[in-house]
Formats: structure tokens, C-alpha cells, sequence
């Protein structure tokens, strides 16, 4: 192989080459290390029951059985289950988001009185926190015990992420904006208006970030959500798992599934819990480095 | 252009009307930014209620917390849960845990992504790049409790995936889940896999600053590519990997809560209790707000203790610190 290199021709030694197939080898390992458990769960999911406890299978199903969905789906709490996941995190990500994004436009502004002050108040909070119990005392004497908003409310805006937004906010030039204002844009219209088609990258990067946030989420849910038809679905995973395992783990929630389920059964729950992420990332991941590269680690 | 007129009357009625130039400079601005005021309430309300609220709220740590009295009802008691907590033979298996654990982390996980990073980096196809990009980042994505599940199956004596061949590995029957000896080991393998592949993202990001001219320049000079790593892509991260290094050291006692907290049983409790989980057991099993609440702070504040010392070393170091 022979490069270019400033009008000189360099050949590239045999070390460099073989280290370029080896890495090549290598970075293909660890894929296929972080896909694995996936395939895994997935063929084990359309197995049959005997396939699984005698373990016929690895990472494609010898035969496929669906009577694990056809279980799943006999009686509406799973798809109850789902529903309230999609509606926590549909609702949790636009709140999240019009607030985060809300205040990251404000505090960019210079001619913000106290502006410093403001950052530092919000720097000290990822630094410092009253921790888990001040927390949950808080949120309860507000009421939110066994409703939505106490998952909603106590973490909707992630500081680190609203200091990210702030940074790629305030690395759009001003002039753009004093157009705008120019033109007789209050402040308000010039966010929705100039800003926020400008930051589209980052607000698909920071939407997606919440929304796993929001999905994902189970010790909330574990510490506020007492009613089990409000569960999300990782409740309702986390009882099923434990239940087919037979587990002594302190499941803190009773589940209302009055059998044992076998355990492809889990290896469904698991497809399940973990779809809709699947479904969304690719189409948000070619955003990822171009939002987050802008705010880079500090902000 | 007529809102610009309407701001410059305003401007003028409101200078006319006060005595202090300066207050009345304030004020203008006030007015005249009073939307950009409006539109901070919604985030300064957040972060006075959920964020500084809980702050004031330690003060339970400092009571024996009633919830029928509430926090002006609650009797003071100084110190004494700090006392208790720290004469309890727990707090040290406690600290104990939380630094076995700490250590796996910094030392086997930390420089995992950095040279993971470094790997990708030296990938010439760009698209096989991004393939082994985009593979690496998903695990990201699942939940603990998904993690959680897949080790449950995966582990479980009686049918998991891996326990005949751990069995063989070790010669015997091996209980991945309950075994306190295998605990650090779990922890640290789940988190190398679900967050391995996206620390790398922080490291490529600052990667791709990089001026291709050095690389150019190097391989002029006869610098082979170890060299050119040593000499030019790793002073390109250096303040990235000494700003992550800040942050994992703030957080040097919180170790993944929710994690661990849902791989903990009452056969390996022993090894896996961590602040977090005490002062969850401590305060909602048992009940005892106050003794959880010191717990937790007592935390908190070596927490941040530890991050400042960190920023000024590196700030000793010439770097900018986080802060």
C-alpha cells in the first residue's frame, strides 16, 4: 500500500497493515459482544419452552414458537403496561424538553441580569444534592405520591443537558437573532422562530437522551407509583423476571399475575421493553456526535 | 420596527420617572427584557423546588423527623444519626463496599473507552466506522432492569445460558448472582458492557477537532503510527479524559444505584450494600427518615468535597477543571 503524503510517497510498513486487520478483527469482536445478549434474548423469545431449559439454541432459534407473545398478549397488562410507558415518556420528553430548552435560550442571553449567578446556581446542583430522601419528602408533600407527575416533575430538567443546549445556543451567531428582532420578533417568537430550527441536531440528540430517561426508568416509579394499573412496563419486567426465576430478589412491588410465568415468557417481556428504543435510534444516532460535539464535555 | 419604537418610549417614560440612574438603568432593562424573565420561570421554579428544596430539606438529618410534625414540628437533635452512622458497624462494611466498587470502576472500566476510542479512531473506512460505531453505543440504550433481566436468565442455575460453561470454567457449581465473591465482577462487567462503547462518544467527539495536517506533518518526519498516537492524538484528549476523570471522582461514592440496587439479594447484601441502597433500606423499608437522610447527606457532602479537591489538582496541573 503506498499513501501520499505532502507530494512524498510513503509506504505504509507490514506492522501498520497488520495492525489494521487486527483492529479491524477486534472492533468486530466487541460489536458483536455488545449485540449478543440481544440475538440472544430475541431467539430466545420464539423458542419453545424446552428449547430454552435445555439450552438448543444460541443466537438464532432452532425452531421458532410464539406461544410466549400468545401469552403475553391473553390478557391486557402487558399492552396496559406499555401504554402508560408510552405515555409517561411522550409526556415526560416534551415537558422536559420545552423547559430545558426554555431556560438554556435564556440563560444564553447576555443582557440577562444575574446571568452568572443563574449558571452557578445551576452548575452547584450537579455538584450538590439533598439526595434521595429530602427528595422523596419534597415531592410528597406536593402530592404527587401515585401519580405521573412524580415522575415527571422531580427530574425534568437534567442540568447537565440544559448547560449542553445553552452551549450550542450560544454558539449560533447573534446576528441572526437581531434580524429577527429587527423585524419585530419579540424574544418568544425569535426562539421558536430562528433558534430552535437552528438547533434541530441537538434538540433530536437531547429528546432522544429524555426519552430514554423516561423509558427506562424503574426506581422512581419503585419509590412513587403504589397502584398497579399506573406500572410502566419496566415494573411489570422486573416482576416477571424475578417471578420466572424463581428469585429471592426484595421485589419492593407485588405483582397482580396470579402464576409463574416460564421463562421464555421473560425473554418476551425483555423484546418488549427494549423495542421502541430499538425502533427510534437508528433514525436519532447520525444526530448524536453533531449535537453533542458542539457542547462538548464542559459547556 | 414599530415594537422597537414602543420599547423606546417605554424606555424614555421609565428614565423620566425615577430619581437613581442606576436603579432606573436596572429597571429599563427589565422592562424591556421582561419576556426573557418570564420565559426563566418555569426552569427557576424547577430547580428552586426539586432541586434547592431537597437542600433545605437535609435539615431533616438534623431532627428525629415525624411526618405528622413535618419539618417546623420535627424536634432537633444535633448530630446524633451522624453519631449512630458512624459508630455502626455498617458503615464500615459500607464504605468498604462503595470503595471495592469505586476502584473496579476507575481502575478495569475508566481507561476502557479512552482506548476503545483510540481503536475507532484508527479506522480508515468510514463507513465500517460508523457500523461499529452505532453497534457500541446501543447498550446505552437498554435499561438497567433489562440488564438486569438478561443476567437473570442468562445466570440462572438452572437453565442460564452461561452458568454450564462458568461451571466448567471454575470446576464447580457456579452462582453468579448470589456468590458475594463474583459481586464486584458482575457490576463491573454490566457496566463495561452498557456503557463501554458509548464513553467512547465524548472522546471521538474531541478526536475529530483534531488538525489532519499534524498527523501530515508526523509521517513527513518518519513518526510511525504508535508515535503519532503517542505525540498527537492523546495530548488532543488529554483535558477531555482529565475532565471525565473530575466527574467520576465526584461521583467517586455513587456507584450506580439503580443498578445495583436491582442485583442485590439477601445472599450477597453483604458485599453490595452501597450508601445509596442503606439509605433506601434504612429510610423506606424501615422507616427511619432521619437516619437515612444523615446517611445520604453524610454522602453527598464527602461527594462534593471529593470533586473539589480533583478540580484544583487539575487546575494545579495547568488544566481547566471543571468548574
Amino acid at each position: 500500500m503506498v499513501e501520499e503524503v505532502a507530494g512524498k510517497k510513503i509506504k505504509k510498513s507490514v506492522g501498520s497493515q497488520i495492525f489494521d486487520v487486527v483492529n479491524i478483527i477486534f472492533l468486530a469482536g466487541v460489536a458483536f459482544i455488545c449485540m449478543a445478549p440481544f440475538l440472544f434474548v430475541i431467539s430466545a423469545s420464539l423458542s419453545p419452552l424446552g428449547d430454552v431449559l435445555s439450552r438448543k439454541f444460541f443466537i438464532y432459534p432452532k425452531h421458532i414458537d410464539l406461544s410466549s407473545y400468545q401469552y403475553l398478549f391473553s390478557s391486557n397488562t402487558l399492552v396496559n403496561a406499555m401504554g402508560n410507558s408510552f405515555v409517561i415518556t411522550v409526556v415526560g420528553t416534551t415537558l422536559s424538553m420545552s423547559v430545558t430548552v426554555m431556560t438554556a435560550y435564556v440563560l444564553s442571553k447576555p443582557q440577562l441580569l444575574g446571568r452568572k449567578v443563574l449558571n452557578a446556581l445551576v452548575v452547584f446542583t450537579m455538584l450538590f444534592s439533598g439526595g434521595m430522601i429530602p427528595s422523596y419528602l419534597v415531592t410528597s408533600s406536593l402530592h404527587l405520591n401515585d401519580t405521573w407527575w412524580a415522575l415527571w416533575l422531580p427530574g425534568c430538567v437534567s442540568a447537565y443537558n440544559m448547560i449542553l443546549i445553552r452551549t450550542s445556543i450560544s454558539a449560533l451567531p447573534s446576528e441572526l437573532e437581531e434580524a429577527a428582532v429587527m423585524d419585530g420578533c419579540n424574544y418568544f417568537q425569535s426562539f421558536v422562530r430562528i433558534v430552535l430550527p437552528l438547533i434541530k441536531p441537538t434538540l433530536a440528540t437531547f429528546s432522544l437522551f429524555y426519552a430514554v430517561g423516561y423509558w427506562n426508568d424503574y426506581f422512581n416509579s419503585v419509590l412513587y407509583i403504589n397502584d398497579s394499573t399506573k406500572y410502566p412496563i419496566q415494573i411489570w419486567l422486573r416482576n416477571i423476571v424475578m417471578l420466572s426465576a424463581g428469585g429471592f430478589a426484595d421485589t419492593t412491588s407485588v405483582s397482580d399475575l396470579g402464576y409463574v410465568p416460564p421463562q421464555n415468557i421473560s425473554y418476551a417481556v425483555i423484546v418488549f421493553a427494549t423495542m421502541p428504543i430499538l425502533c427510534i435510534y437508528p433514525f436519532v444516532q447520525r444526530f448524536f456526535t453533531k449535537g453533542m460535539m458542539v457542547g462538548s464535555v464542559k459547556g | 420596527m414599530s415594537s422597537v419604537g414602543k420599547n423606546e418610549t417605554r424606555k424614555m417614560k421609565s428614565a423620566g420617572g425615577t430619581g437613581k440612574a442606576g436603579t432606573s438603568k436596572t429597571l429599563v432593562r427589565l422592562k424591556k427584557d421582561r419576556l426573557l424573565y418570564i420565559m426563566l420561570i418555569p426552569g427557576c421554579l424547577y430547580f428552586l423546588i426539586f432541586k434547592y428544596g431537597p437542600m433545605l430539606g437535609l435539615i431533616t438529618a438534623f431532627q428525629d423527623y415525624n411526618a405528622m410534625l413535618g419539618w417546623f414540628g420535627s424536634k432537633f437533635v444535633g448530630f446524633k444519626h451522624f453519631q449512630r452512622f458512624f459508630t455502626d458497624p455498617k458503615f464500615f462494611q459500607i464504605f468498604r463496599n462503595t470503595l471495592v466498587l469505586a476502584f473496579c470502576n476507575i481502575i478495569v472500566y475508566f481507561p476502557l473507552p479512552i482506548i476503545l476510542a483510540l481503536l475507532i479512531n484508527e479506522v480508515k473506512n468510514s463507513k465500517y466506522k460508523n457500523l461499529v460505531q452505532s453497534v457500541l453505543y446501543l447498550p446505552h440504550f437498554v435499561s438497567w432492569v433489562v440488564v438486569a433481566g438478561i443476567c437473570a436468565t442468562m445466570f440462572s442455575a438452572e437453565s442460564g445460558a452461561l452458568t454450564d460453561v462458568l461451571s466448567r470454567l471454575f470446576g464447580r457449581e457456579v452462582r453468579v448472582l448470589s456468590e458475594p465473591a463474583f459481586f464486584p465482577a458482575l457490576i463491573t462487567g454490566q457496566v463495561i458492557w452498557k456503557e463501554c462503547g458509548w464513553g467512547t462518544i465524548i472522546f471521538l467527539a474531541a478526536l475529530t477537532g483534531v488538525d489532519m495536517q499534524l498527523y501530515e506533518a508526523a509521517k513527513v518526519d518518519g513518526a510511525n503510527r504508535w508515535r503519532q498516537t503517542w505525540h498527537i492524538t492523546l495530548p488532543a484528549i488529554k483535558s477531555t479524559i482529565i475532565t471525565m476523570l473530575i466527574l467520576r471522582m465526584g461521583n467517586f461514592l455513587n456507584t450506580g444505584f439503580e443498578q445495583i440496587f436491582l442485583m442485590l439479594n439477601s445472599m450477597n447484601r453483604e458485599v453490595g450494600e452501597v450508601f445509596d441502597t442503606y439509605v433506601y433500606q434504612t429510610a423506606m423499608t424501615n422507616g427511619r427518615i432521619s437516619y437515612g437522610s444523615a446517611v445520604g447527606m453524610f454522602k453527598s457532602v464527602v461527594c462534593l468535597i471529593l470533586v473539589m479537591i480533583s478540580n484544583k489538582i487539575a487546575q494545579k496541573a495547568g488544566e481547566e477543571g471543571v468548574y
